[in-house]
C-alpha cells in the first residue's frame, strides 16, 4: 500500500517523455484494434529488426544533441560503410568482420576530427557535419558506384541466422546490438561523469567551463561516440540487407534526429533521455508502417505526419522551457 | 549610411579578392589540362555557346539561391530548405501548365498568363518562407532544425502535388525560363544576374543591409537599438524562400519537367558552401558579390568533374574538402593558433 | 516500485501478444500486398497503376508499399503480419530477401517478382515476370546497325551500373554491334537512369568536343535529357545526331512526333494483368513457369502510331 506514496510527480520537466511514451502505447494499440494481425509477437520483433540500426545511430545523436550540437554525417556514414564492407567482400574477398572493424577505425578518426574541428577550431556544428556528409557520401561513390550483394559471408550469415525464435519471427543478434548499445546509452547517460557532463555541457556550457568540467574533452568525445555509433548502426544496416549502396539512406540524419526529438529530448540542449529516444524510434517506426496497412496513407503522408509530431515536440520544449525558466525567477 | 558598422576597412574586400582568386585557380587548372575549356563561340542563331557558358547557365540556379541564402545566413540562421521548396514551387506550376498529365491529358490549351504561372510558386515558397522564419523568429526554434524539419516536409508536399510523377511541358511559353535566350546569353543568367543586383541594391542602398548585419552580430543590442529583430529575421527567411522558389521555376524550366524526387536534391548544401566561401561571415558581415563567385566556384567543381570524365560523385569530395579548408582559414581560432605559433618562434629566435 | 510496475505489464503485454497469434481477418476478399520501388521514374508509377487498375478490376484488395529495399523487407513483412493470400513484388537489389521469402513461404503466402529478379532459391518464389533485357538490347542495335548502315559512332548512356536492366540491355546491344567493324561505341557513361544526369553526361561530353552520330540510352529518361542537351549546344536531336532509347514512355513518343527522338523500344510496365494472373493460379495452388517472359517491340517514326496506348 506504501508504494503508491511513491508515484512519480508529474513535474513539467517529465512532460515530454510521458508524452512521447503515451502516444507509442496510443498508437499501437490504435493499431492493434483496426488491423487484423497487427497485435503479435511477429509484428513486435519486426519493428525491432526494421529500426535497430536506426536506434543505434540514435542513442549516439540523442548524446550530441543533449549537449546542444547536431551531426548531419550520419546517413553517409551508414552508406559508405556498406558499400565498403560490401567492395571488400566482392573484391578482395575480405572477410566482413576484418572490413567492419576497419569501419569502426575510420569511424573513430572521423568522429575525431569533427570533434576536433568543433571543439578546437570553433566551427559551426552543422558546417563540420555538413561537410562530413557530404565527404563520406562522395567517399562512398568512390569506392563503388552501384549496388554490390554480400553473398556467402559467414559472419553476416551467422548474425542474420543466429537469434531467439520468438513466434514467427527471428530476434536476430543483430538486434541483440541495439538493445545492448540502448541499455548501455541508459546506463551511461545517468551513472557516469561523462553523462553528467554532457547535460551540463547542453545546459550551459560557459557554467559547465567555469565550474571547471573537461569541457572540450567531453565535446570531443560525444562526436567520436556519435561518428562510432553511426559506424556500427551501418555495421548492422549492412548485415540486415546483406548489400551495400552508396545511394543508401539519403536522409537518414532527419529520421534519427526527428526519432530523437520525438522522443522528448531538447533541442537546446541539457535535457533529454536515452529511453525517450528509444519510443522515438518506435514511433517513427510504427508512422512508416501505416502505408502498407492503409492503401490510402501514402508515404509523403507518413513523412507530414513524422514533421506534425516533431513540430508537436518542439512547441512541448519551448512551453516547458518557458515553465522552468518562470519557475526559476521566481 | 554607408554600411560600415566598424571603423576597420572593410575586411571583405581581402576576402572577396581570395575568393576570386580561388575561382582563377580553378579556371586555370582547367585550362592547363585541357585547353578547349575556354572555347566560346557565337552561333548562326544569334546564341553564344562554350563551356565557360554552361558553368554560368548551369550555376544560375545555385546563385540565385546564394543570395537568399546569403542574407538568412548573415543574421545567424542557416536553410537547409531551399532544394525542397525548389520542387514544391515546380510541382505548383506544372499543375498549372498541364494539370490533366495524371488522366495523360496534354498541355493546358490555352495556357494561364505566363506571369501567373510564376507568381503562384513564387507565393507559395514565400509561405513556406514565412514559416521558416515564424519558427526561427517567434518559436524561437533553432534555424538549423525549423529549416530540416521544413526541407523533409516540402518535399513531402511536392510529392503530394503531383502524385509522385513527372509532368512534362514541352514548348510552352513557361519553359523559356529554362531555356530562352536573351542577348546570346542564356536567360537563367539574366534572371540570376538581376536578383543579384537588385538585393544589392536594395541592402547597400537602405538601411536593410546594415539591420541584417546587425541582427546577425548582437541580436540583443540590436533589439535595444530598436531595430525590429523579429521582423527582419523572418524577412530574410521569406527573400530565401522566393529565391529558392524562383531557382526551382528556373530549373523545372530548363528540364521542361518537374521531378518532385529530384529537384533541388542536396543543392542546398551547394548553396551554403557558396556562402561560406564567398566570405560571409554567419551572424555578421555580409558579401552578395562573394556568394556569386563562392556559387561559381561550386559549379566549376561539378562541371570540371564532369568535363575530365570523372564520376560525377568525386565533385561532392572536392566541395567538402574546398569547404572545411576555407572555412578553417576563415576561422579565427586558426589566426589565433597561428599567431601564437608565431609569437613562440619570434621569441625563441629572440633569445 | 514504479519501475517493476512498469515492468510487469510490458511482460504481460508481451504474452498477450504471444497468444494473440496476429491471425488475419477473413471475410472473402482477396488481399495482394504489392511492394514497389521507389524511383523517380514515369514508368515505375506506370507499372503501379497497371497493378492498382488490375486490382480494381478483379476486386482484390491491394495493400501498397513504395520505399527503398529496407522499407520493402519491412513492407513484406507487414504484409505477412496482415496475412494477405499473395504478394507481388518489384526487388530494388538482388541480395538480402533469403529470411523474409522464407517468412513468407512459412505462411504460406506465394510471392511473385515483377520486372526484375532476386539471388534466392527458386523454391522460395512462384514466378518472376519481366522482359528479356538483352533482347531489348538486340533490337536496339540491329534498328542502329540498320539506320546507320553499318557506319557510325554511337555514345551509349548506362542506366544504374549494377542493375540487370542496364547490364543486360548494354551486352543485347553489343553483341549485335560487334558484327559491324564500321560502327564504333565512342563513350559509354552512366546517366542513373534520370533525366538530369542524362543531361550533364551529354553536355560535358559536346563540351568535350566527342562527335557522334547517335545517342543509345538504356532508357528515355536518359534519352530526354541528351535532348536538351544537343538542343542547348546548338545541335538537332533526332536529325544531325539519333536517339534510340528503351521504355517506350509517354514522353518518348511526344519526343518522337516532334521529330526530336527516332526510336524507343517497349519494355511494358502493364504487367499488372499478367503480375495477378499468375499470383491466382499460384494461390490456387497450380503450377507456374518460373520465369515468364514479357514481349517487346520496336516503336519509330515508322510505326508509333501503331501503339495501342502512345506510349506508357
Amino acid at each position: 500500500m506504501n508504494s503508491f506514496k511513491k508515484l512519480p510527480k508529474l513535474s513539467v520537466n517529465n512532460i515530454p517523455i510521458l508524452t512521447t511514451i503515451s502516444i507509442f502505447f496510443l498508437m499501437y494499440a490504435a493499431a492493434s484494434i483496426m488491423f487484423p494481425g497487427f497485435f503479435s509477437l511477429y509484428n513486435f520483433v519486426n519493428i525491432f529488426k526494421t529500426n535497430a540500426f536506426v536506434g543505434i545511430i540514435a542513442v549516439g545523436m540523442t548524446f550530441v544533441i543533449i549537449s546542444g550540437g547536431i551531426d548531419l554525417s550520419v546517413g553517409s556514414v551508414v552508406a559508405f560503410t556498406s558499400i565498403f564492407i560490401a567492395k571488400m567482400h566482392q573484391s578482395y574477398g575480405m572477410p566482413s568482420w576484418i572490413s567492419m572493424l576497419i569501419c569502426l577505425g575510420i569511424g573513430l578518426v572521423l568522429g575525431l576530427s569533427i570533434g576536433c574541428l568543433i571543439t578546437y577550431f570553433e566551427l559551426p556544428e552543422f558546417l563540420v557535419t555538413l561537410v562530413a556528409m557530404f565527404l563520406m557520401r562522395g567517399l562512398a561513390y568512390v569506392v563503388h558506384q552501384g549496388t554490390i550483394s554480400i553473398q556467402d559471408d559467414p559472419f553476416i550469415a551467422f548474425m542474420k541466422r543466429t537469434g531467439i525464435r520468438v513466434g514467427a519471427g527471428n530476434l536476430s543478434l543483430y538486434v541483440w546490438v541495439f538493445i545492448l548499445i540502448l541499455i548501455l546509452g541508459i546506463l551511461v547517460s545517468k551513472y557516469t561523469r561523462f553523462g553528467r557532463n554532457v547535460y551540463a555541457v547542453g545546459g550551459n556550457e560557459s557554467s559547465a567551463v567555469l565550474m571547471g568540467l573537461p569541457v572540450k574533452r567531453t565535446k570531443v568525445l560525444i562526436y567520436v561516440m556519435s561518428s562510432l555509433l553511426a559506424t556500427l548502426g551501418g555495421i548492422v544496416f549492412t548485415i540486415h540487407l546483406a548489400s551495400g549502396k552508396p545511394h543508401n539512406t539519403i536522409g537518414l540524419e532527419l529520421h534519427v534526429i526527428a526519432s530523437v526529438v520525438i522522443g522528448g529530448t531538447l533541442l537546446t540542449g541539457g535535457a533529454g533521455r536515452v529511453i525517450g529516444t528509444f519510443f522515438g524510434v518506435l514511433i517513427y517506426g510504427l508512422v512508416f508502417k501505416l502505408p502498407a496497412y492503409i492503401s490510402a496513407f501514402r508515404e509523403w503522408w507518413a513523412q507530414i505526419l513524422v514533421g506534425l509530431l516533431v513540430l508537436t515536440f518542439i512547441l512541448i520544449q519551448t512551453f516547458v522551457a518557458e515553465k522552468t525558466a518562470r519557475a526559476v525567477e521566481s | 549610411m554607408d554600411g560600415k558598422l566598424l571603423q576597420n576597412p572593410n575586411p571583405l574586400t581581402k576576402r572577396f579578392l581570395f575568393v576570386l582568386a580561388g575561382l582563377a585557380a580553378i579556371l586555370l587548372l582547367n585550362l592547363i589540362i585541357s585547353p578547349e575549356f575556354f572555347q566560346v563561340s557565337l552561333h548562326e542563331d544569334g546564341k553564344i555557346r562554350g563551356n565557360l557558358i554552361n558553368i554560368l547557365n548551369n550555376g544560375a540556379r545555385v546563385c540565385i539561391l546564394a543570395v537568399g541564402m546569403t542574407l538568412v545566413y548573415a543574421t545567424g540562421g542557416i536553410d537547409l530548405s531551399v532544394g525542397s521548396v525548389m520542387a514544391t514551387a515546380g510541382a505548383m506550376a506544372a499543375l498549372m501548365i498541364r494539370p490533366g498529365y495524371l488522366q495523360g491529358l496534354p498541355v493546358a490549351n490555352p495556357q494561364p498568363p505566363l506571369l501567373l504561372i510564376m507568381a503562384v510558386p513564387l507565393l507559395i515558397a514565400m509561405l513556406l518562407g514565412l514559416i521558416n522564419g515564424a519558427l526561427v523568429a517567434l518559436v524561437r526554434i533553432q534555424p538549423i532544425i525549423a529549416t530540416l524539419i521544413m526541407m523533409y516536409s516540402a518535399r513531402g508536399l511536392a510529392v503530394l502535388m503531383v502524385e509522385g510523377q513527372t509532368p512534362t511541358y514541352h514548348g510552352v511559353p513557361f519553359t523559356k525560363l529554362g531555356l530562352g535566350y536573351f542577348l546570346g546569353l542564356p536567360l537563367p543568367v539574366w534572371i540570376a544576374a538581376a536578383v543579384f543586383l537588385i538585393t544589392v541594391l536594395v541592402t547597400k542602398r537602405t538601411a536593410l543591409g546594415v539591420f541584417i548585419e546587425a541582427v546577425g552580430e548582437n541580436r540583443k543590442a540590436s533589439r535595444y537599438m530598436g531595430i525590429r529583430t523579429r521582423l527582419i529575421t523572418m524577412g530574410t527567411y521569406v527573400f530565401c524562400g522566393l529565391c529558392a522558389g524562383l531557382a526551382g521555376l528556373v530549373h523545372v524550366a530548363g528540364e521542361s519537367s518537374t521531378s518532385p524526387y529530384n529537384t533541388g536534391n542536396m543543392i542546398e548544401l551547394d548553396a551554403i558552401a557558396a556562402v561560406i566561401i564567398g566570405g560571409t561571415m554567419w551572424g555578421g558581415r555580409f558579401t552578395l558579390a562573394g556568394s556569386i563567385v563562392g556559387a561559381l566556384i561550386i559549379q566549376s567543381l561539378s562541371t570540371t568533374v564532369y568535363f575530365q570524365r570523372w564520376p560525377y560523385e568525386y565533385s561532392l569530395v572536392f566541395k567538402a574538402v574546398v569547404l572545411i579548408v576555407v572555412a578553417l582559414i576563415q576561422s579565427e581560432k586558426l589566426r589565433a593558433y597561428a599567431a601564437q605559433g608565431w609569437a613562440s618562434i619570434k621569441s625563441r629566435r629572440a633569445r | 516500485m514504479k519501475r517493476s510496475l512498469l515492468l510487469t505489464m510490458a511482460l504481460l503485454l508481451l504474452g498477450t501478444m504471444a497468444f494473440a497469434n496476429g491471425q488475419a481477418a477473413d471475410d472473402g476478399k482477396i488481399v495482394v500486398g504489392f511492394a514497389q520501388i521507389k524511383e523517380d521514374s514515369p514508368w515505375r508509377t506506370t507499372e503501379t497503376n497497371s497493378v492498382q487498375q488490375e486490382a480494381e478490376r478483379l476486386g482484390i484488395e491491394l495493400k501498397l508499399s513504395v520505399t527503398d529495399q529496407a522499407g520493402q523487407i519491412a513492407a513484406l513483412r507487414d504484409f505477412i503480419a496482415q496475412g494477405v493470400d499473395g504478394i507481388l513484388l518489384a526487388p530494388q537489389t538482388r541480395s538480402g530477401w533469403d529470411e523474409v521469402l522464407q517468412e513468407a513461404k512459412d505462411a504460406n503466402i506465394p510471392v511473385v517478382l515483377l520486372d526484375r529478379g532476386l539471388d534466392a532459391p527458386e523454391h522460395l518464389w512462384a514466378a518472376q515476370i519481366s522482359s528479356d533485357f538483352a533482347f531489348e538490347g538486340r533490337l536496339a542495335g540491329e534498328w542502329v546497325a540498320d539506320r546507320l548502315q553499318g557506319n557510325g559512332k554511337v555514345v551509349e548512356l548506362f542506366g544504374d551500373p549494377a542493375a540487370d536492366p542496364a547490364i543486360l540491355r548494354s551486352e543485347g546491344f553489343m553483341e549485335i554491334i560487334s558484327q559491324y567493324p564500321g560502327i564504333e561505341v565512342v563513350e559509354s557513361k552512366t546517366g542513373e537512369w534520370s533525366q538530369d544526369k542524362g543531361r550533364q553526361v551529354v553536355e560535358a561530353w559536346l563540351a568535350a568536343g566527342v562527335e557522334f552520330d547517335l545517342v543509345y540510352a538504356h532508357n528515355d529518361g536518359m534519352a530526354l535529357g541528351a535532348i536538351d542537351a544537343l538542343k542547348a549546344a546548338g545541335k538537332k536531336p533526332g536529325q544531325e545526331v539519333l536517339i534510340i532509347s528503351v521504355d517506350a514512355i509517354k514522353a518518348a513518343f511526344e519526343a518522337i512526333e516532334r521529330g526530336e527522338m527516332n526510336a524507343t523500344v517497349e519494355c511494358s510496365p502493364l504487367l499488372g494483368p499478367m503480375g495477378f494472373a499468375t499470383l491466382m493460379a499460384a494461390m490456387d495452388g497450380q503450377a507456374v513457369d518460373q520465369y515468364i517472359i514479357t514481349p517487346d517491340s520496336l516503336y519509330d517514326e515508322s510505326n508509333y502510331k501503331d501503339h495501342p496506348t502512345g506510349g506508357f
